[in-house]
């Protein structure tokens, strides 16, 4: 967490981002979110893979930061892309090519 | 249907979601071993580990034991896959239900995209086996 700005940064290490990796990363967010954030970026930049599970997780983050809840999303490969474009979450999730983009994007 | 020298005609895995990963492995072998495109390799992965996931999570959901086998051509412009399990059968019209995941639903996402990223698919229950056949045309 920035102290300055208040927004979360959380980078992702599951190369796949899929159904048997899906309870590690709902735990390690969960871990992340002692205090409710409204902003996060995630950093998607090792992430090769995503299949529905993943993404649900994302989702279900989304979810618990409230109405006012935004994510900015770094690094998307073009999987990541084409799965957010599929289920039309692209909409919900902001796409930034950088972290200081990111921050720009939800300041 | 074209042969793919070195690469089994099909692979066998437990029905347990670590071991798709070994099923979208075999497929993206096939792939680069076919010229398959990336985002089309990609599109036929994320159906097919969609696909995988629900035999290993809700098909054989309770029970002890279980394999799924996939099976991949190459050919006459199109890629095939074929995913056998012997789990519970796919209630009917699964997969020709129209996708009903709210934008914000963590889950039930799965069969639209297995949908959105191919051109056909079929599944047969036949002998006690499911058999979901998956079509994407190669451009």
């Amino acid at each position: 967490m920035s102290e300055n700005t208040g927004i979360l940064e959380i980078a992702v290490d599951h190369p796949r981002l899929d159904a048997a990796a899906a309870p590690a990363f709902r735990q390690e967010l969960q871990d992340r979110f002692d205090h409710r954030p409204e902003r996060v970026v995630l950093d998607l930049t090792h992430v090769d893979f995503i299949d529905s599970t993943g993404l649900g997780v994302l989702v279900s983050m989304l979810k618990q930061m409230g109405t006012n809840g935004r994510i900015a999303i770094v690094g998307a490969s073009p999987a990541v892309q084409r799965l957010l474009q599929i289920t039309r979450l692209d909409t919900l999730f902001l796409q930034c090519d950088s972290t200081a983009a990111a921050h720009d994007a939800l300041a | 249907m074209m042969p793919l020298p070195d690469l089994p005609a099909e692979i066998s895995v437990p029905a347990r979601l670590i071991e798709v990963r070994r099923l979208a492995e075999h497929l993206r072998k096939v792939c680069r071993a076919s010229g398959v495109s990336e985002m089309t390799a990609f599109d036929c992965e994320l159906a097919l580990v969609e696909a995988a996931n629900n035999v290993a999570e809700h098909g054989h959901a309770g029970l002890a034991e279980g394999e799924m086998t996939l099976s991949v051509q190459i050919g006459e412009g199109r890629l095939r896959m074929e995913l056998r399990d012997s789990g519970k059968p796919v209630p009917e019209g699964q997969f020709l239900a129209p996708a009903t995941a709210s934008r914000d639903a963590p889950r039930g996402r799965g069969i639209g995209i297995i949908r959105s990223c191919l051109d056909t698919v079929d599944y047969i229950r036949e002998d006690g086996i499911n058999r979901l056949i998956m079509i994407k045309r190669l451009d």
